[in-house]
């Protein structure tokens, strides 16, 4: 379960936060969000895929990890995860942007705050980077957290329109993914979405300039060269079975 | 030959059926060869506003004018309908309903499972035992979830919807994105060719706007077809004897009352109350027969209805508009190079939300064989009439279904059983449908407005059963029941209600796939 709160540096001043990555703090996940600004990276070892998120039926761009819940089939034997890059969405645990209002000469304004998830795997007071320093300041860790926050929260701002930019040309198509567990019993794991391809070949010079000059045509190609790690993620699947 | 081409469409009257035609003909440059669509309305008119239920046939059209689901629901108040359901029709006791679903019977496109529910007839009503979306129904259930792709679900849906902001919406859309053009004046003469077909049409204040087709969307005065061509309606007085309504908007007391997913239709002794729940209000109506009641009794049935369903409604701030209408259908629908789409073809009463699925069709039919010469006219305005009658026959056929076989006691209910009052076809069919099931060879067209399943629903919903021996129930057939109870199970686990997901797509929307 997650306990959000607001982190400030007298409650939290001897919290650290382990940054090493692997099952036992919370990465055997079988996706993580990703932001077009990321694709580049992401795309060099994961398969990216779209979905729409369960909560809110917003289209929403994921790396993936896994095929079931709770399935990361990058761990090593031991259980650690060592991305070459690792997305934002992954960075900032176990940090969350929150709102607050706060009241400049009686105006009120919203303003973008720090929380932490106090129950997350993660927090510890002994292992890990320190939070605050010693006197309260920020360290050095925290204002890359800030950072990364920020970069989130400006994601978040675009990426419905980045969406409605692919679906206004119909680029986006469902797909699903099959496989044979160890029973031999087809899987199909359902719920993707991806590039049309050959939506993407019928555009007109008109329609690719605007998705060029919006940045989108970058990512675009990006995910379409992320879905050759999609057979090498099911070997992987194989291989453990 | 150049001259007599079709290139330009000029629709009168700026209602629903006026901008659904302009927007699904503009839609489809392809159908017409690039044909110019004009829409003349006059500012003098008061759309008449109560066509507030759809079919599914809704959400194709929709699509196909391109507006999408998500602003179509936002901005129309509109909400999901899954049928409609029949309370106190049987008989004046009680508060027994039936339903007509939109899903078709399980297992309909192979086999005919009607027969086999009369073995269970006691247990579970015909409706709840061949399509899970009762149960839905039952829970005010929506269609779909947050995750369905826009005009896609779980159970067959079509809409309940405000008919004012859904003529808004059209009008913006066909005049912004469709290139339709909008002239707002009143027409004070039609002027015809030498062979009597419309050549253009004088309006008050922008001069004279000459057109190849013209389609009439004036409402119930025909401005072309009746007033100008005389072209009379055939009466239907005799068979269907509703010709008067009350309407009121009712808001709900509780902003997140929950919505009704079908459309409530409940006897009363000289008519019905139409009962249609949006997002912001109701919508409710009593029709009834001006030979069997007046309006005061009408506005009295339904003040007693709201006190009975929405108590504490401040019943003197609402509005009754009464409205009054002859029930029949034109002789011809279209008559030289003019058609008439909506009330000026007909309306016989709001049982079945069939009058915007009449203008659906018509238009399809239309853009189906769009005249792009007027040399093909005469043949294609013959079909188009022959179709026409079709239709409003069955449909007239079908509405009557719902009061024949009522128990009702009073004079209006014991009228509608007098066997001169009942059309022949149907008459014949219900002297079949004693001894076996309606079924596909009773309806062959390709498209018919209503199945052989919609009388299925009606007929056993009214607890008019066969007489034929109950039939023993093979496996298979046994495998078809449960699948529909496992299916409304799952749909009753994973469906969220109607008003939670309206909720979701006023702040979400809903993807296009």
């Amino acid at each position: 379960m997650a306990n959000h709160v607001l982190l400030d540096n007298i409650s939290h001043k001897d919290l650290k936060v382990i940054t090493t990555r692997g099952a036992n703090w919370g990465d055997n996940i079988s996706c993580a969000t990703v932001f077009p600004s990321e694709f580049a990276k992401v795309q060099a070892n994961q398969p990216i895929v779209f979905r729409k998120h369960p909560q809110t039926g917003q289209f929403e761009a994921l790396a993936l990890f896994g095929f079931e819940n709770g399935e990361n089939l990058l761990l090593n034997e031991q259980g650690e995860l060592q991305l070459s890059y690792l997305p934002l969405s992954m960075q900032r645990q176990p940090f969350l942007i929150g709102q607050q209002t706060q009241y400049n000469n009686g105006i009120p304004e919203q303003s973008l705050v720090v929380h932490i998830d106090l129950d997350s795997p993660r927090i510890s007071t002994h292992d890990g980077e320190a939070i605050f320093l010693e006197h309260g300041g920020n360290s050095e860790y925290l204002n890359h957290i800030a950072q990364v926050l920020n970069a989130l929260h400006q994601e978040h701002q675009t990426i419905n329109l980045f969406f409605e930019r692919l679906l206004s040309v119909n680029l986006l198509e469902a797909f699903s993914i099959e496989y044979a567990d160890k029973n031999g019993e087809k899987v199909t794991v359902s719920g993707f979405y991806t590039i049309n391809q050959q939506v993407l070949n019928g555009l007109t010079a008109e329609q690719l300039k605007q998705l060029q000059q919006q940045g989108d045509l970058q990512a675009i190609y990006m995910v379409l060269a992320s879905m050759e790690h999609i057979p090498h993620l099911l070997n992987k699947k194989w291989a453990q079975q | 030959m150049q001259k007599n081409e079709v290139k330009k469409v000029v629709i009168l009257g700026g209602g629903t059926a006026g901008w659904l035609s302009a927007g699904l003909i503009a839609a489809q440059p392809h159908l017409t060869h690039n044909a110019q669509i004009t829409l003349i309305e006059s500012p003098d008119i008061a759309t008449i506003g109560v066509g507030e239920g759809t079919w599914p046939t809704m959400r194709q059209t929709l699509k196909t004018i391109g507006i999408s689901e998500s602003e179509f629901i936002q901005r129309c108040d509109a909400s999901f309908k899954q049928g409609s359901r029949f309370d106190g029709w049987c008989d004046d006791e009680g508060d027994a309903h039936y339903y007509h679903p939109f899903s078709l019977p399980v297992a309909y496109q192979q086999l005919n499972i009607a027969p086999y529910w009369f073995a269970n007839k006691d247990a579970v009503s015909f409706s709840h035992a061949v399509a899970s979306q009762t149960y839905l129904c039952d829970h005010h259930k929506a269609p779909k979830n947050h995750l369905h792709s826009a005009y896609q679900g779980e159970a067959n849906y079509g809409y309940h919807l405000d008919a004012g902001k859904f003529a808004m919406l059209l009008q913006q859309h066909c005049t912004t994105k469709l290139n339709v053009e909008h002239i707002v004046s009143h027409v004070e003469c039609i002027n015809s060719d030498e062979d009597g077909y419309i050549s253009s049409l004088q309006t008050r204040d922008h001069g004279t706007i000459a057109g190849d087709l013209f389609i009439d969307c004036s409402g119930t005065h025909a401005k072309l077809l009746h007033q100008h061509y005389g072209i009379e309606l055939i009466e239907q007085h005799d068979v269907l004897f509703n010709d008067r309504a009350v309407a009121v908007q009712v808001p709900y007391l509780n902003p997140q009352q929950e919505i009704l997913s079908y459309t409530k239709a409940t006897a009363q002794d000289a008519g019905w109350i139409w009962d249609i729940g949006l997002q912001s209000r109701r919508g409710l109506g009593m029709v009834y027969s001006s030979r069997f009641a007046n309006s005061e009794d009408a506005k009295q049935a339904l003040s007693q209805y709201i006190a009975k369903t929405q108590p504490g409604t401040a019943q003197n701030e609402l509005i009754f508009r009464e409205i009054s209408f002859t029930p029949g259908y034109r002789r011809r629908f279209w008559y030289k190079n003019c058609l008439a789409i909506g009330m000026s073809a007909g309306f016989i009463e709001p049982l079945e939300a069939s009058a915007l699925v009449m203008v659906e069709l018509g238009l399809n039919n239309l853009l189906a064989n769009f005249p792009t010469h007027r040399a093909a006219m005469p043949t294609l305005a013959k079909r188009f009439d022959e179709q026409c009658h079709y239709r409003w026959k069955r449909i007239i056929e079908f509405l009557k279904l719902h009061y024949v076989l009522s128990k009702r006691t009073s004079p209006y209910w014991q009228a509608h059983k007098e066997a001169n009052s009942i059309p022949l076809q149907l008459q014949e069919n219900l002297a079949l449908w004693q001894y076996q099931s309606p079924w596909l060879n009773d309806f062959d067209r390709a498209q018919e407005v209503f199945s052989a399943a919609s009388y299925q629903y009606v007929l056993y919903g009214m607890k008019q059963l066969p007489q034929f021996p109950v039939l023993a129930m093979p496996a298979a057939i046994i495998e078809h029941f449960s699948a529909n109870q496992q299916q409304a199970k799952r749909g009753l686990q994973q469906l969220p209600t109607n008003r939670e997901l309206l909720n979701h797509i006023q702040q979400f929307g809903i993807q296009p796939i």
